[in-house]
């Protein structure tokens, strides 16, 4: 009788056990099978309003890598292809004009061809020329304005034609292009011969009066200051350095950024200032390609303005563009500016993100 | 024989217990086998069940899941008319510091996306519109392109979505030519009878011509933005659309209510959008077109919400009337907060954008995420590190899935440390566009 109690009791203390440890890992394996990898997509292009904005900043790129020809080339095709097709009315899937690739035709009429058929000219005209007058010129930026166009409803029809241009015109330029701006602190120093009250006026048009010692010392609203600093911003993103360059090492980036300060001579607070500031500021990166900018491009990034004027004005803009693999850069060495009489040196920089 | 009789007189109490002790254990197990089976099955091309089973994922196990991340991205070597363009395509962990080159695709194609086992579909054979006629299939492995799906007779493929396990497909044709006039339907099929396909929805172009935005895990459906063919262009609506065809409208973004797009949180039980409080008291004012694409709802994304797609419950989570405007939403890895990007309102009706921000959608506490405005948040990692794409000038239709047209070209992607506020370059100094990025 105990025997067989014992028996039974184990029995199904074994059985319970094993339904217990099954049923757990059913659990568990249903939760793992039920978890899917994420699969998200870089946001973006959703609306039809982001691509126009996103077309504009297409032909900066492409001209940069004249690319421009050859794209030109390439967008009429397709822009004229897309014309004929749209003037023809294409319906029918067993039509090879219609089913075959725009973008390259391979077996149909060639894109002269298709230029030279009625109505087809006159409407990339029609683009090349709305390209032309509120935009730089580019048939890959039509392209993208004509397929908005077609796509919302404008057709090329001549109220379609002035709807569009209407609306094109009628934009923001935030909504032409990405609006992002490139900016950081830059600081701004005066060294006149003897101490005197300067004005100064930033390039967001905000104006200062500083009275400033010939060390670069100035009194503002109670508090002593070595430099003004204001921020450089609005820098286009197609903006394209130009000027003496060199590759720095990012696992070195405060070595190098000391040397850069010696060969242009910075006095030891704008060489604290400068190495520190970058130091912090610039993001990780294997490499870094440094651009100075000619005192040219520093004036158009850099507008501020001194009264009196200062004998020797000097803009020292970096451009400062992170790099993955190492290139091949000229090592250039750069050249300080002569610093005569009232100096005012400005000792910025942007960041090519 | 007389032993066992007597065993049984005995202890037939026990044994009536055990037996239903045992009638209940064998139950339970037979129960389980057949929900474990059935949660396997893919989606029957007629069946009515909606997919995927919408079972909640405890936050903690994600975590321990989310080990492995894999990024999917595309180098476009420029091609002529003669040579169509290339795609070369990559892959790099979530710390970016190698890449592997997996294979390359000709062009011209759009919305490359990775399955299973190092395969990827994308639209190939683009014509009108840069719609296509054919899915490809093709398998990195063995360097093969194969079609996988054409468009229905008389259509042309404009965009595809997969389903959140990537066993289904729900394909976006127009007819072919269709731009003011034509039709738009919304094809289902499962990626095992891919020629089993079911339309879901077919429509002429008009006001609200629906096209796929998301698939939810969560609920199991899909959610369609819409866009007007007209030249008013004043009807942008939501809509959630089911497998079996049964479509409404999301409740109260039916009719022009948001700003831009919605996005899905991870779990895919929240959505989170950008709209407009016509009493603030600085705006961009509607331009004077015939059309309504630049109106004042759209050009100011004054209001941040947030929509349960289980509850059908919305919540404003800022709401500004001073000039600032939110865009460039995304949510966390946990889906717990959103960061968002703030524009100022300038004086001369353009906008300035000030830094990315955080808020807590529980707590609502609200800080400062990161000041750099260059770029666009793109993913969160189970380490918090998040991905960061700087875009370029460039534009081009690889990585779009929402619309499948023109989608951006990265010309650098950092890894940003929201503790230490640092950015790290990584993959490449090459402009390339991410195709996508899955957590595992």
């Amino acid at each position: 009788m105990r025997k067989s109690k014992i028996f039974i009791t184990v029995i199904t203390f074994i059985i319970g056990i094993t339904f217990i440890k099954e049923f757990a890992l059913a659990q568990k394996s249903l939760q793992f099978s039920s978890f899917t990898p994420e699969v998200t997509v870089p946001p973006g292009g959703n609306n039809a309003e982001c691509r126009i904005a996103l077309a504009e900043e297409t032909i900066n790129r492409y001209k940069a890598k004249n690319l421009t020809d050859y794209l030109d080339t390439t967008s009429i095709s397709l822009l004229s292809c897309d014309i004929y097709r749209y003037i023809r009315g294409c319906t029918s899937s067993t039509d090879e004009d219609c089913t075959s690739p725009c973008i390259y035709i391979k077996n149909g009429p060639t894109a002269e061809q298709i230029q030279s058929y009625p109505g087809v000219r006159e409407n990339v005209d029609y683009f090349h020329t709305a390209g032309t007058t509120i935009y730089p010129p580019s048939y890959l930026y039509t392209k993208a304005v004509g397929r908005f166009d077609l796509r919302n409803g404008f057709g090329l029809t001549e109220a379609g034609k002035q709807e569009a241009m209407a609306t094109l015109l009628a934009m923001t330029c935030a909504e032409r292009a990405q609006e992002l701006t490139h900016h950081v602190s830059t600081p701004l120093y005066f060294y006149p011969l003897q101490k005197r009250e300067l004005s100064v006026t930033l390039p967001d048009a905000t104006s200062y009066t500083l009275n400033v010692s010939p060390d670069g010392i100035f009194t503002h609203q109670g508090k002593t200051y070595s430099s003004l600093s204001y921020e450089l911003r609005g820098i286009s993103l197609s903006f394209q350095p130009e000027g003496q360059k060199r590759l720095l090492d990012g696992a070195n980036v405060e070595l190098e950024l000391r040397n850069i300060a010696e060969e242009l001579s910075f006095t030891q607070k704008e060489r604290e200032d400068f190495v520190a500031y970058w130091a912090k500021e610039l993001p990780r990166s294997p490499y870094f390609e440094v651009t100075l900018l000619s005192q040219d491009d520093a004036q158009s990034v850099a507008p501020w303005s001194v009264l009196p004027v200062p004998t020797s004005s000097i803009r020292y803009i970096f451009a400062f563009r992170p790099l993955v693999d190492k290139k091949v850069i000229a090592n250039d060495t750069f050249t300080p500016l002569p610093r005569e009489g009232f100096t005012a040196v400005d000792i910025g920089g942007i960041i090519i993100w | 024989m007389g032993g066992l009789h007597g065993f049984v007189s005995v202890h037939k109490k026990l044994l009536i217990i055990l037996g239903i002790v045992l009638f209940i254990l064998f139950g339970s197990i037979v129960a389980l086998l057949i929900k474990k089976t059935a949660s396997n099955e893919p989606l029957l091309p007629n069946s009515t069940q909606t997919f995927p089973s919408p079972t909640p994922i405890p936050l903690s196990d994600q975590k321990v899941s989310l080990v492995h991340s894999t990024i999917y991205y595309v180098k476009i070597q420029a091609g002529s008319s003669e040579d169509p363009p290339k795609y070369s395509l990559f892959t790099a962990d979530s710390t970016g510091t190698t890449s592997t080159n997996v294979g390359e695709i000709a062009g011209p194609a759009k919305q490359i996306l990775p399955i299973l086992d190092g395969k990827y579909l994308f639209i190939g054979d683009l014509g009108f519109l840069e719609r296509g006629n054919t899915i490809y299939l093709y398998d990195a492995k063995t360097d093969e392109t194969k079609p996988f799906l054409s468009a229905s007779s008389g259509f042309q493929i404009e965009s595809y979505l997969l389903s959140p396990d990537k066993s289904a497909i729900i394909i976006w044709e127009q007819s072919v030519g269709a731009t003011t006039d034509g039709i738009s339907q919304i094809v289902h099929a499962t990626l095992e009878q891919i020629e089993k396909k079911r339309v879901l929805l077919s429509e002429n172009v008009g006001d609200q011509t629906k096209y796929p935005l998301f698939w939810s895990r969560a609920t199991g459906k899909i959610y369609l933005d819409s866009y007007s063919v007209s030249k008013n262009g004043k009807s942008r609506g939501i809509f959630e659309l089911s497998t079996n065809g049964n479509i409404r409208p999301v409740r109260g973004l039916a009719v022009d209510e948001y700003s831009a797009s919605p996005i899905l949180s991870p779990r895919g039980d929240t959505i989170a959008y950008t709209a407009f409080n016509a009493q603030t008291g600085v705006k961009i004012p509607s331009p004077n077109v015939p059309n309504g694409l630049l109106r004042e709802s759209i050009r100011n994304p004054n209001q941040l919400k947030v929509y349960n797609l289980i509850t059908e419950e919305m919540e404003t989570l800022l709401d500004n009337t001073q000039g600032t405007l939110f865009d460039s939403l995304i949510f966390d890895k946990d889906g717990r907060n959103l960061i968002y990007r703030t524009l100022k309102i300038t004086s001369a009706s353009q906008t300035v954008p000030q830094e990315y921000r955080k808020i807590n959608l529980a707590t609502r506490n609200n800080e400062l995420f990161a000041k750099n405005v260059n770029g666009i948040f793109l993913t969160q990692f189970a380490n918090n590190d998040m991905l960061f794409g700087t875009r370029s000038q460039i534009i081009d239709s690889i990585g779009n899935l929402s619309s499948g047209s023109f989608g951006q070209i990265l010309s650098g992607v950092y890894l940003y440390s929201p503790f230490s506020q640092t950015y790290s370059k990584i993959l490449t100094d090459d402009p390339i566009q991410i195709f996508s990025i899955e957590n595992q």
